[in-house]
């Protein structure tokens, strides 16, 4: 890999899970899991034992970073109760990767069609989006350092796609 | 050495000495050369062979808009590139490049026995002459014309280089980096604005770089540009792209660039991407593209030495290349003038300058004439000498009748024809910017714009360096201004102070109407030979616009899209018709602006990464086990397993022997799988499903049928209950994003009111079959002491466990008709679960089977597999699943559709199964079905065959079929007519083995 | 490629959205009351607008919600993109 590029890291979350409910119960989801409130459009927070991430109105990603036993399932569900939501475990459904490096923005650029220009995608945004022709969760967590998910079968073809494109990165503007 | 390069000057590197070869033969330049201008250094002219009549071609231009000197330059046997601009080919040692379109060889080329039949070949001949017979075209008429007609040669390998593509966003991209675009991108970016400038050239500057007496701030044209792009690359926000064309302009600011990366280099860096495909999101764009200077249209206009004025200075100026030494100018418009001057300057003799525009003598041409140049006003040139190479022309006056007077004969080796400048409109066009007919211009120049863009300098009909300049700054700053949101007035204009320029007169006024003069070979467009002649025949066989009278003729459809033809036809044709230039119309510009190549749009998705390529968490295991994959949507599936020599039809027989009397393995992980959850998530099944779901307990499934609203049968998979508010959802494996997909659709926009929500978890679960006699007990000491007996587990029954401690979802289901359960597991534990149920299973027979297996199993139980057994016009009773249907339901998605009456006719086509009456013949999938063999083609099709295999259960061949009022035929003969005869079927049953179901209930 | 405005997550690129045909036809609440002739056109007939045309997107590779746009179909301009199950906004009516 290229100094350019200089790291494509896995970055595993102990657990993942798509919550979906209303406003009201996202809300207090985001409580239960120690956020002060739910996140707003298109933003992620982390808070050392569980990322909350923006996907959709009424959809959210949530992963939890460290213990082995389930964490996410007992916490929601029993805040939760008999309001409405839908929780479904994602953990295996997907994997994570870890990008960090000078250019890496211009790196995703070679596939991800949105302007990561950091006024523009600012550190602590996320959004569902493509990389080429895979789908995955961008979520930039510092100005050179980026979080994405992507469903298993399909990162072996957007490493593979990263690797190709770091050897032909626009890095000087000659 | 030729005497046509000069021993100073120019913008090329006299240090590094080139070579280069040109069919063969070898000839030096320097760095810093085109291929076009090494050639006329080495006082080579004759490039390549025209399209259509395959009259020898030159150097017209020193640019994009060449439509003569096509080359194919060559690095190896795969990296072969044709038709590519000798102006554009930058030199490197080693270049070898290859004229085109000529055999046997280009001085001496026999298809120039056309040029001899020419006249057989006006404008429409193709049209005309091919038009009768229509079996001739393919097999006579097209080879010929292809080998004849036509461009370079593709090369036959595939591309060995590597492409890249990059997204890129700015504020003001900037096209074209000569005066009014350097203005402009250092004006914008001055205002912080991230700026993107392009330009096509190696060297930025455009023809700034040409005017070598102006000052700029004192500052000489060249000192200038390089302090201008010193600033501009210093500036972090600012990327600059030379060697950059912008091909195409699409809707909402998004704007194609080709960048050439490697093909100036004379060893390409290993690795390195030839090309890149940039998509630039603009918020604003400044179209800084120039304009192009037009030829004449004379008698034998077309013969190598005759070049654009602009093109002689460009090669006297960039490369110290004076293209010849007695040179005959014909000019109308005053940038020849100087044009002339230069080359006189340089040493050459200027022994004719005509100006066709008036009878009157101007001061400009008073003064040539004042330095002994022999100088005349009002003269056309009404014929040209020479072979390869110009000799000589007839210059004479014309009278309104047409007759000539003082006709006199001048010997020359380079004439320079200035036909005025034309803006480069092209980019604007594309962008559905609306052109205006500028009357003084006589040009089109850029009107209404239909995208956030602005045009600047000579490609609106500013030339003028000093007010171009300013154009520019002004465009760079309104474009920043309005990118960023700022008022115009809150970034201020550069000033520039310019002297000495010799742009200074306005250039573009030619009288364009009157400039063409008549004669045989008068040629407008020289990209595919369309003559004065063959303008006129297609006005007279009655076209009136232009995009008629191009189609007719083919005018300016060729690869440099008329960018030195367009003008003179559409003004030709105009005075023809009697009518007004805009009357006539002007055709739409298409990308690309030069061709780009396809590898370049391809990008890094080619091989591997040309779609993914998805596996499941077992494909290692399969590996191992030696399977043979098949593309399932983007899945690899493993569809068989041989043994040793095995052939597919070996292995499958042996793997249904298995499964039939021991137990199989089978990797079932890429069926789609939806979790349904939420309160209204039964009320949701009911609506979505043709089934009742209410009534389904936790801890059971059923086979679930998905339809459209139109009634037919979409999808089908088995569908558990894990929860009263939990469905767990099995689609195809090629319907699982298409069924969620619909899914999302009814659940957002037609019932928003249920509590339901959907979640793909076709991942999250890697799905091991176990089908067979033997099934139970190979699984049951694995489950941790999960009672899975008939009686605990029945079939269709679910259940939640582990599998040595791996969380576990049960399904006791069965797609082979015999004893089967599903085992779902965590798809991280895939791997390592599939290893454990294989080992355990090895003294129970159990066998790995692949999809060819599977498919063959459920045949010979008569199951659909939705898109092979159906077609998206089938409904649940055509295929047999009626019984499916929730009958006491109001409604469900597709239940009102099966009422209407069509739904309901006897004559539909049902699913039915077919037997050969020879055994061993094996019938076509797609196969067509008759009822009689008795008549005549075009035969009355009552049917297909969907499903076909030799079934080793049963021991002769089965097949499933579609056949209109199938289940009334039951034991009549059918037949499929083939090739050779036709095949007796008969009509059956589509359940072949075990019908009553028996061995699944054990 | 356009630029999409979804009403959720702002403008993004064409290539993050399906398209969903005319927006505003209501499946009916009970189709058993509706003739033949009336589902057919439901089923089937669309207005196939020259000129400003209703139609539904989904953000498919974003937020995943379906909203409405209206597009002019003679220059592919969106003059206003809204939410499912809203009118158009006022001017546009
Ligand atoms: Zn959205």
């Amino acid at each position: 890999m290229s100094e350019s590029m200089s790291g494509l890291s896995v970055a595993s979350p102990t657990e993942r899970f798509v919550l979906q409910a209303d406003a009201m119960t996202l809300a207090a989801a985001a409580q239960a899991l120690g956020f002060d409130s739910d996140v707003v459009t298109s933003e992620a927070r982390d808070n050392g034992a569980f990322a909350l991430l923006w996907l959709g109105p009424d959809e959210r990603l949530i992963l939890a970073w460290q213990d082995q036993t389930p964490q996410i399932a007992p916490r929601v569900a029993s805040a939760l109760a008999d309001q409405p939501h839908s929780l479904v475990e994602v953990t295996h459904r997907q994997v994570s990767r870890r990008l960090q490096g000078q250019s890496i923005s211009e790196l995703l650029n070679c596939g991800c069609p949105l302007d990561l220009e950091p006024t523009q995608f600012p550190v602590g945004r996320c959004s569902r989006t493509l990389f080429n022709k895979a789908e995955i969760v961008l979520w930039r967590r510092g100005s050179n350092d980026f979080h994405v998910e992507i469903w298993r079968s399909y990162a072996d073809y957007f490493e593979r796609w990263l690797i190709e494109a770091a050897q032909d990165l626009p890095v000087s503007t000659l | 050495m030729s005497n046509s390069r000069l021993p100073a000057g120019g913008r090329i590197d006299r240090s590094r000495p080139l070579r280069f070869s040109f069919d063969g033969k070898v000839y030096s330049g320097f760095a810093g050369d085109t291929l076009a201008s090494a050639l006329l250094a080495n006082g080579v002219h004759l490039l390549g062979r025209s399209f259509k009549y395959h009259r020898p071609r030159g150097i017209m231009t020193a640019g994009p808009e060449e439509p003569c000197a096509l080359v194919t330059v060559r690095r190896d046997e795969a990296r072969c590139t044709p038709n590519l601009r000798a102006t554009q080919v930058e030199l490197y040692d080693g270049l070898c490049a290859f004229s085109q379109n000529r055999w046997p060889s280009l001085a001496f080329d026999i298809g120039q026995i056309a040029e001899w039949f020419s006249a057989l070949l006006p404008a429409g001949f193709y049209y005309k002459t091919f038009m009768w017979p229509r079996s001739a075209w393919h097999k006579l008429y097209e080879p010929l014309i292809r080998r004849t007609a036509g461009l370079g040669k593709a090369p036959r390998l595939a591309d060995p280089d590597r492409y890249a593509q990059q997204y890129a966003h700015c504020d003001v991209l900037v096209i074209g980096a000569g005066a009014a675009g350097l203005a402009a991108a250092q004006a914008a970016a001055a205002s912080g604005a991230r700026v993107i400038i392009c330009d096509e050239r190696p060297q930025m500057g455009g023809t700034l770089l040409l005017d070598d007496a102006a000052r700029i701030d004192g500052r000489t044209t060249a000192e200038w540009v390089d302090a201008t792009l010193g600033q501009l690359r210093a500036n972090p926000r600012v990327r600059v792209l030379p060697r950059t064309t912008a091909f195409g302009y699409f809707p909402h600011n998004l704007i194609g660039l080709s960048e050439r990366l490697t093909d100036h280099l004379a060893t390409p860096p290993p690795g390195l991407a030839r090309e890149r495909l940039w998509q630039v999101r603009a918020r604003e764009v400044v179209l800084a593209t120039g304009a192009i200077e037009q030829p004449l249209v004379f008698p034998g206009n077309d013969r190598p030495g005759i070049m654009l004025c602009s093109a002689a200075l460009h090669y006297l100026k960039h490369h110290a290349v004076l293209p010849g030494h007695r040179i005959v100018v014909a000019s109308a418009c005053d940038s020849a003038y100087r044009v002339a001057r230069s080359l006189q300057a340089a040493g050459a003799k200027i022994v004719q300058f005509i100006d066709l525009r008036s009878q009157a003598d101007r001061p400009a041409l008073l003064a040539l004439r004042e330095s002994g140049v022999s100088c005349d006003s009002g003269l056309r040139i009404v014929a040209t000498r020479g072979g390869n190479r110009v000799t000589g022309v007839d210059i004479a006056r014309i009278d309104s009748s047409g007759a000539l007077s003082e006709r006199r004969s001048i010997d020359c080796d380079l004439v320079l024809m200035a036909g005025g400048y034309v803006p480069s409109v092209h980019l604007f066009s594309q962008s559905r910017g609306r052109l205006r007919y500028d009357e003084t211009l006589q040009v089109f120049v850029p009107g209404e714009s239909a995208e956030q863009e602005r045009s600047a300098g000579a490609c609106r009909g500013i030339a003028a360096l000093a007010e171009a300049l300013l154009d520019g700054a002004r465009a760079g700053v309104a474009a920043a201004a309005a990118a960023l949101g700022a008022g115009d007035s809150a970034i201020a204009v550069p000033n520039f102070t310019v002297e000495r320029s010799a742009n200074a007169a306005p250039p573009l006024d030619v009288p364009r109407a009157e400039l063409a003069t008549h004669g045989p070979k008068a040629f407008v467009d020289f990209q595919h030979d369309v003559t004065l002649r063959d303008l006129d025949l297609a006005v007279r066989e009655g076209f009136r616009s232009i995009e008629h009278i191009k189609r007719y003729t083919t005018t300016g459809m060729a690869t440099d899209q008329g960018k030195t033809s367009n003008l003179n036809a559409l003004h030709h044709a105009a005075r023809e018709l009697g009518q007004a230039v805009p009357a006539v119309g002007l055709t739409t510009f298409r990308m690309p602006y030069t061709p780009v190549t396809f590898a370049s749009f391809a990008g890094q998705a080619r091989g591997e990464l040309f779609d993914p390529v998805r596996r499941t968490p077992m494909h290692a295991w399969a590996v191992q086990q030696g399977a043979v994959f098949e593309d399932v949507s983007l899945w690899k599936r493993a569809r068989y397993f041989p043994r040793g020599r095995e052939d597919m039809h070996a292995a499958v027989a042996r793997e249904c022997r298995a499964v039939r009397e021991h137990c199989g393995i089978f990797d079932a992980s890429t069926l789609g799988k939806i979790a349904v959850v939420g309160p209204d998530a039964v009320e949701f099944m009911n609506r979505m499903y043709v089934n009742e779901w209410s009534k389904l307990a936790v801890g059971r499934s059923k086979y679930g049928v998905l339809l459209r609203d139109d009634g037919f049968v979409y999808d089908d998979g088995v569908v558990a209950r894990v929860a009263e508010d939990r469905f767990h959802v099995t689609t195809t494996t090629g319907g699982a994003a298409r069924v969620l997909a619909m899914m999302e659709d009814y659940r957002q926009t037609e019932w928003s009111d249920l509590k339901v929500w959907l979640t793909s978890t076709t991942e999250e679960w890697a799905v091991i079959a176990l089908q067979g006699p033997r099934a139970r007990e190979l699984l049951a000491p694995l489950v941790d002491g999960l009672d899975i007996s008939a009686a605990a587990l029945p079939h269709m029954g679910v259940v939640e466990g582990t599998l040595q401690g791996v969380p576990m979802l049960l399904f006791r289901v069965s797609f082979t008709g015999e004893l089967g359960f599903e085992v779902n597991v965590p798809a991280s534990e895939g791997a390592k679960v599939i290893a454990a149920l294989h080992a355990a299973g090895e003294r129970f027979g159990l066998t790995p089977y692949g999809t060819e297996t599977m498919h063959v199993l459920r045949a010979e139980k008569g199951f659909i597999i939705i898109g092979q057994d159906t077609d998206g016009t089938l409904t649940p009773d055509d295929v047999g699943l009626s019984w499916a249907i929730g009958k006491s339901k109001r409604d469900f998605v597709g239940k009102r559709a099966l009422a209407r009456p069509s739904m309901q006719r006897s004559d539909r086509k049902q699913l039915v199964g077919l037997l050969t009456r020879d055994p061993q013949v094996v019938l076509e999938e797609g196969a067509q079905i008759v009822d009689t063999p008795n008549q005549r083609a075009p035969m009355t099709l009552i049917g297909h065959v969907t499903s076909s295999y030799a079934s080793a259960t049963l021991g002769r061949s089965i097949a499933m079929a579609v056949v209109a009022g199938g289940r009334s035929r039951m034991g009549q003969t059918l037949y499929i007519p083939m090739p050779d005869g036709e095949i007796p079927v008969e009509v059956c049953n589509p359940v072949f083995y075990d019908p009553k179901g028996a061995r699944l209930n054990v | 490629m356009l630029l999409i405005h979804c009403p959720h997550c702002g403008t993004r690129p064409e290539l993050e959205f399906s398209y969903g045909g005319e927006a505003h036809i209501a499946r009916p609440a009970d189709p058993s009351l509706v003739s033949d002739e009336d589902w057919a056109s439901y089923l089937y007939l669309r207005s196939n607008t020259k000129g400003v045309h209703a139609e539904r997107w989904r953000h498919v590779r974003g937020c995943g919600r379906f909203f409405n746009a209206l597009r002019d179909t003679t220059n592919d301009r969106i003059l206003v993109t809204y939410k499912a199950g809203e009118k158009p906004p006022g001017e546009f009516r």
